[in-house]
């Protein structure tokens, strides 16, 4: 037949043909799935950051009151030109990046050192009391990073900033300096502490999962101690070293309320903070000028892990078969180290829960007398003068709502993250061969490039009014859910995928052929078999949805108030004791949840945390 | 009616074709094997009778339905196809018993609980299992998987069964066993079964037909007796060599003598051909399988003297290394047979079973027989 002449038959052929071609395509799950959860990823990541991005070059309404140049709608460099190189552009963007860097840069390379060393003593020596020390290590990491700035503060805290004077000096009547304080010192310390805990479990997996022949071959080979770690162990470990790094650096650089508790009040300022008073400030462009740096600076420090580990990801996999470990032995030292550890552990993580537990019975701060004891804080009424009037948190209408909210959100955010992050993982592990596959796979990934901070900005604007089908989120749980459930897609669809990917395509294949429809084959095949990792990702959201500061300490209004804006409106207003009494309450829901995740669900925080 | 009639299947992945133009007609009640190395397609093509593999080109008519057609893009869905799939890792549900796995089909089907209850306890004790109906897979030995994987398979009594390389994860002595299920299965069910498979003994004992696979196509399609006996090609006759079973092979010529008789000469016999005319010389390579040569322990008329360079006794059989006149040679002597390096010993090659292949091209020249009764057989 010649091509030119295309006969009415042929074209029905032809039509039928591309029919076919579409209905296949649209039958196969990865497919119709992958093309669904695209839609949504785009508007829920890709359109609010080409938006932002759009609106930062634009002129605004409100620019007209600062100059007369204003033109709103048109295009302009002025927003760009104000944060980057102006005369408040020392304070509003470089100062606050420098410190943010340099922050970020200490934090990671401090957790690094604390994180693999105990990793490695856990995972490759005769240490003992290792079960105790690892939950001493995750103690940290299942409270807000905050929470041990607020025990700093609790226990440094001098004259300066107005209020009764903290522990050390009450006892010791010196004046604690303000290096140590405030500022630098104390968030690097704070942060250090809760962020090592991502190095602890992502090489300590990494190592347990290291079969230690590879160590015994190099040590057959007449390798000594030192070239086997440099060699063998070192390389092997550098993905989730690397990993690591990366997930400090970037959670470290856009925290916020541990820079808002200890930095502020000497204005050391970091680019979360700034961005924050700068939306207060109504400087709302520029606050996105400064969201679309700190993405820029996180997307950096990807690319750059791509750079380095580039294939050699693949290093880590975990075979079937429990490997062979042999663990080295500490001789002499076993006893000092499993000492000196589990009192390091024990200051880290009990001690400042102890601190701010103990405050909460105390009227005034650091009075340490008997008849300061009291129980007002918890249960106690208004009483004019103490706190303004604020009522003990057990009977405070406004604890409740910030309670039934906090709950009502992480388990919603939790149920649909962990579902949401195995279906499209289960598309990501599927459609690996296919692009949608790969895309569902690097799109999901992006909200780990945008700090909370910086994405709860765009989200005010975006959600502030009704969008297509979608009503006017702002004011409501439903946009903290949905932020939430955005933000934890790395995590959630990369626990997904890894768990999809351990479970043969034969087994859903055979599944199919026996004639189960596509929901069947979910429903009964990979739901049950992915239970496991189903549980650890809903585990792990709950317990980020129930610290979450940085994400929705912008979006919440009176009504959607949570426990951690609650408690962080608390510290803004000074009421130490009953900050920490609220705190008192998250932390013992958090650890409740967990110990019950993990005893009865076998759940694993590990699987998720990786991110990478 | 055929069961399965295939036409020009093509199925590519990326830019490697993988199924070259697939014909191929398989007949109700046949016991249809797909033999070849690893990578020819055979696996690809079950795939893509299946239906998880979508074909890029051809149809494909089961039971005079059509259910792919590559130019139309059309693709039924496997579950509709009527047919069932054991997969060579079996693929069991780890999360189900027995019991469950067995009935997983029917329940799709939504059946009776009665009707269920009837049909799984006939599959298993058709594949003689019953007894473990409330185990879970994780706590049965492989043969008892693939007894499971069977049973799910053939529970919601399917019109064509497809076997993927069933048996390759048992260990020897149960694959033999497992062997002798299979063909009572086939001869019991009437079900037409396409095994996949690249072991030439399994297919050689359990099947109808073998379709032998090369780099996406097919070959050789034969009864087993007929692709024991004249391979097509070299390259099949070698595959059937591998494995213990090592075909000799010797570079021969075919002349053309006077009279227009035709001889073939090689090292170690002559003899006249006939069925071929020939104008000019041409070479050619012989081979003979071990079991066909015969070794005597003194000259007998038209045998071959030959020194013993190596002996490999395997219980039942003996098999010998030979060197004549330059080239090597294998001989399988029934038995325990004694014989002792350096020993020189007359062999005897029956004309019969030998095959002569056209050196370039590797095929076997199909009509040529030599001329009975063999009267010449000297020694070159």
């Amino acid at each position: 037949m010649s091509s030119k002449s295309l006969s009415p038959i042929s074209l029905k052929r032809n039509r039928s043909r591309l029919w076919n071609q579409v209905t296949g395509w649209l039958r196969n799950p990865v497919n119709l799935i992958g093309t669904i959860g695209l839609l949504f990823l785009t508007y829920t990541i890709i359109w609010p950051v080409v938006e932002i991005l759009i609106a930062t070059f634009v002129w605004k309404q409100q620019d007209m009151r600062i100059t007369a140049a204003a033109n709103p709608g048109h295009f302009t460099f002025y927003h760009w030109q104000r944060v980057l190189a102006s005369d408040i552009s020392s304070s509003l963007f470089y100062k606050p990046i420098l410190h943010a860097s340099a922050v970020a840069l200490c934090v990671s390379v401090i957790s690094m050192v604390l994180g693999c060393g105990l990793a490695w003593l856990v995972t490759r020596t005769d240490l003992p009391f290792k079960k105790g020390i690892t939950f001493l290590a995750v103690i940290p990491y299942l409270l807000p990073s905050w929470v041990i700035a607020q025990a700093w503060l609790t226990f440094f805290k001098n004259e300066k900033i107005g209020g009764t004077p903290g522990i050390l000096q009450s006892l010791t009547h010196i004046s604690t300096p303000d290096w140590l304080a405030y500022g630098f010192v104390p968030i690097v310390a704070s942060l250090s502490i809760h962020d090592s805990v991502y190095f602890f479990l992502l090489v300590g997996a990494a190592l347990s999962s290291m079969n230690s022949q590879l160590e015994e071959a190099a040590s057959m080979s007449g390798a000594g101690r030192f070239r086997i770690l440099r060699r063998i162990v070192f390389p092997l470990m550098l993905p989730a070293i690397l990993s690591g790094f990366i997930l400090t650096f970037t959670r470290a650089i856009s925290s916020y309320g541990v820079p808002a508790i200890l930095g502020t009040p000497v204005d050391f300022y970091m680019i979360s903070t700034m961005l924050y008073s700068s939306m207060r400030a109504r400087l709302t462009t520029e606050a996105h000028v400064l969201s679309l740096m700190l993405m820029l600076i996180s997307m950096l420090m990807i690319y750059m892990n791509h750079r380095i580990v580039g294939r050699q990801r693949s290093f880590v996999t975990v075979t079937g078969k429990d490997s062979h470990k042999t663990v080295m032995p500490l001789g002499r030292l076993r006893r000092p180290l499993a000492g000196i550890t589990v009192m390091l552990m024990t200051l880290v993580s009990v001690v400042p829960l102890l601190i701010l537990l103990l405050q909460t019975f105390m009227l005034r701060e650091g009075v340490y007398t008997a008849d300061n004891w009291t129980l007002h804080y918890w249960i106690g009424g208004s009483v004019s003068g103490i706190n303004s009037g604020e009522k003990g948190v057990l009977h405070n209408p406004i604890f409740l709502l910030a309670l039934r909210n906090s709950l009502w959100i992480a388990a919603i955010s939790s149920v649909i993250a962990a579902v949401v992050g195995l279906i499209l993982g289960y598309v990501a592990a599927r459609g690996k061969q296919t692009w949608i596959g790969r895309m569902v796979d690097q799109v999901s990934f992006f909200p780990y490039l945008i700090p909370g901070i910086s994405l709860s900005a765009i989200y005010i604007t975006m959600f502030a009014k009704p969008h297509f089908i979608v009503p006017a989120l702002y004011g409501t749980v439903w946009l903290i859910i949905l932020i939430t459930v955005v933000k934890e897609l790395p995590f959630t669809v990369k626990a997904g995928s890894a768990s999809v990917m351990q479970i043969g395509g034969e087994l859903e294949e055979s599944a199919q052929v026996s004639g189960a429809s596509w929901w069947t084959r979910f429903r009964r095949i990979l739901l049950p078999l992915n239970r496991k990792s189903l549980l650890s990702a809903f585990l792990l959201v709950f317990i980020g949805a129930m610290k979450e500061t940085e994400l929705i300490i912008m979006l919440v209004t009176p009504r959607t108030e949570t426990l951690t804006t609650l408690t962080f409106e608390y510290v803004e207003k000074g009421y130490t004791q009953l900050t920490n009494v609220v705190l008192m309450i998250m932390i013992a829901i958090v650890i409740l949840v967990y110990y019950l995740a993990t005893r009865y669900g076998k759940a694993d925080l590990t699987t998720g945390i990786g991110g990478q | 009616m055929n069961a399965i009639e295939l036409q020009g299947i093509r199925v590519d992945m990326g830019r490697k074709s993988i199924l070259k133009g697939i014909d191929l007609t398989i007949e109700q009640g046949d016991f249809m094997t797909f033999l070849g190395p690893s990578g020819c397609g055979k696996t690809t093509l079950l795939r893509t009778i299946a239906g998880l593999q979508k074909a890029d080109g051809g149809t494909i008519v089961l039971h005079g339905q059509e259910v792919a057609n590559g130019e139309t893009a059309y693709h039924m869905d496997p579950a509709k196809r009527g047919l069932s799939l054991v997969f060579q890792s079996y693929a069991l549900w780890p999360h189900m018993s027995v019991y469950e796995n067995v009935a997983f089909g029917l329940q799709v089907r939504r059946q009776s609980r009665t009707e269920i209850r009837e049909k799984v306890t006939a599959a298993l004790e058709k594949v003689r299992i019953a007894d473990l109906a409330e185990r879970y897979p994780g706590e049965l030995s492989g043969g008892q998987q693939q007894r499971v994987a069977i049973a799910r398979a053939i529970v919601t009594e399917p019109q064509v069964l497809l076997l993927d390389e069933p048996l390759s994860n048992l260990d020897a002595r149960l694959r033999v066993e497992m062997r002798a299920e299979l063909k009572r299965l086939h001869r019991e069910l009437g079900a037409t079964i396409i095994y996949v498979t690249h072991d030439q003994q399994e297919a050689l004992t359990l099947s109808t037909r073998i379709a032998v696979f090369f780099e996406g196509e097919i070959v050789q399609l034969d009864r087993p007796q007929v692709l024991y006996r004249r391979p097509a090609t070299l390259q099949v006759a070698d595959f059937f060599g591998s494995g213990g079973m090592d075909t000799n092979h010797m570079g021969a010529e075919l002349i053309a003598a006077d009279g227009g008789r035709v001889y073939l000469s090689s090292p170690v016999c002559s003899f006249p051909l006939e069925g071929i005319t020939l104008t000019e010389t041409m070479p050619v390579i012989l081979t003979i399988k071990p079991e066909h040569i015969q070794l005597h322990r003194s000259f007998v008329p038209h045998a071959v003297p030959s020194v013993v360079e190596a002996v490999f006794p395997a219980g039942a059989e003996t098999l010998v290394k030979l060197m004549t006149d330059g080239s090597e040679l294998s001989a399988r002597v029934l038995g325990d047979a004694e014989y002792s390096c350096g020993e020189t010993v007359y062999m005897t090659l029956n004309p019969e079973y030998m095959n002569i292949y056209n050196r370039d091209s590797g095929r076997l020249l199909t009509d040529i027989r030599p001329v009975m009764p063999i009267r010449e057989m000297v020694r070159a």
